[in-house]
């Protein structure tokens, strides 16, 4: 969250993957970096142990919610 | 956090009210902390000799700073005695180098508290336990500088469980994980010589540790059936990684290691060669990672210890911190294992109460 916010600021566009677990803390950190609104993606946990298959379905559903972050004005 | 020395909270004359009104305001590790007057924060800010406002330690992801002020508030919290207090000092400036990545270990899920190695003369001028009893409770200045630091972490750089500290298990380290290093009857220089401090000088180490593994052996009267012990648990599968290490040999070990006239260097490298799977197993337990296996077998840096097909825990033996702790009864010796699956965290030295090169 914090590498993302960082590019936002130097006017690069990111798009913040994170796992449900970590929604609370990704709201922290963007409320602590003052852009308590920032939007993010979230994905079902855990990702280092899955398949391939499995990982590209997290993948595509990633990429879903990436489109409105990435092409917002 | 800004420093802001007349931020002062009104409450009743009574403890016990002060004490609720602290846990009211969440400033607690769950037990009750001694509540912060004027005049303890006053007298604990003595023992340091440069302004309150002066920073000591800095999140990188939040930018949240801990002056020295907001430092000897949480020291007076956790029951730290004044002349505690240049440790923690010490150890948060460096906590505050940007390889022990202080935000990272204490973030994560691998649920790490930073384990404080008071070597030299301080250790006993503040009376801490090197002895019997070493991680355990009893001593107050073991107890209370650990526990300080485990306050600073949530009061000053907002380390909450669940919030921005995510350990899924955590341990009881994150309580307090403070020990000195035992100087009686140890058979090698201290750790503070080994760092090349001045003669005189005391050092705090800071180590990024998982949880605590203690290592059993009775009946090796040898430094290889020892230390074939402490390797094994250094390699379980659990454990190993390209992580580093610190191994705290009991005297009742470190007696067999001395009568064998084995030195730190040699211990360290023993142990290096003696601590791996094999990249099959690693595989069998879906842990191998070809890059990791690359950086320790060639790349940057070839170690000769190395072996092909064994995949060792660290990048050599200096990832291997060993020194002597405990009481004198026992063939206990324990093993704590880095932070992070590979080298995310490494472990600082800094004096204790002194400026050495300073600007």
């Amino acid at each position: 969250m914090h590498d993302g916010i960082s590019f936002e600021q130097l006017g690069k566009r990111a798009a913040v993957i994170c796992t449900e677990p970590f929604e609370v803390t990704a709201h922290n950190i963007a409320r602590t970096m003052g852009l308590p609104d920032y939007p993010f993606i979230m994905v079902e946990h855990p990702i280092g142990s899955r398949r391939a298959d499995e990982i590209r379905i997290l993948a595509e559903e990633a990429y879903r919610q990436a489109l409105p972050i990435l092409t917002a004005a | 956090m800004p420093y802001d020395a007349e931020r002062l909270h009104e409450v009743p004359d009574d403890p016990l009210a002060a004490i609720d009104y602290c846990y009211e305001q969440g400033w607690t590790d769950g037990l009750p902390v001694m509540p912060p007057s004027v005049e303890r924060v006053t007298e604990m800010l003595g023992h340091e000799g440069r302004p309150p406002e002066t920073l000591l330690a800095r999140h990188p992801a939040t930018g949240l700073e801990c002056t020295v002020h907001a430092a000897a508030v949480n020291a007076v919290m956790a029951g730290c005695r004044p002349e505690y207090f240049p440790v923690l000092v010490a150890a948060f400036e460096a906590m505050n180098e940007p390889s022990f990545n202080f935000h990272g270990s204490t973030a994560s899920t691998g649920g790490s508290a930073p384990l404080l190695i008071v070597s030299g003369p301080v250790a006993d001028d503040i009376a801490m336990n090197a002895d019997v009893n070493l991680f355990g409770p009893g001593n107050r200045a073991n107890a209370t500088i650990g526990r300080a630091v485990r306050l600073i972490l949530m009061n000053v750089f907002r380390m909450l469980p669940g919030i921005s500290d995510k350990s899924t298990q955590g341990h009881p380290g994150k309580f307090a994980f403070c020990i000195a290093e035992r100087h009686r009857d140890n058979p090698w220089p201290l750790l503070c010589e080994e760092q090349g401090y001045p003669e005189g000088v005391s050092s705090v180490t800071v180590f990024a540790g998982g949880g605590f593994c203690n290592i059993e052996n009775h009946g090796g009267d040898t430094p290889e059936q020892i230390l074939g012990t402490v390797a094994d648990a250094m390699a379980n599968y659990g454990c190993i990684s390209l992580g580093q290490s610190a191994v705290v040999l009991a005297p009742e070990h470190m007696r067999i290691l001395a009568r064998a006239g084995w030195t730190r260097r040699q211990t360290q490298d023993y142990l290096f060669a003696q601590a791996y799977r094999s990249v099959e197993g690693m595989k069998a337990v879906g842990k191998h990672r070809e890059g990791e296996y690359a950086k320790q077998h060639g790349g940057e840096i070839s170690y000769s210890l190395a072996k092909d097909g064994q995949f060792h825990r660290g990048l050599g033996p200096d990832d291997i911190l060993v020194l002597m702790g405990g009481g004198d009864a026992g063939g206990h010796s324990s093993f704590i294992p880095s932070w992070s699956r590979g080298r995310s965290s490494l472990m600082q030295s800094r004096p204790i109460g002194v400026c050495i090169d300073c600007e």
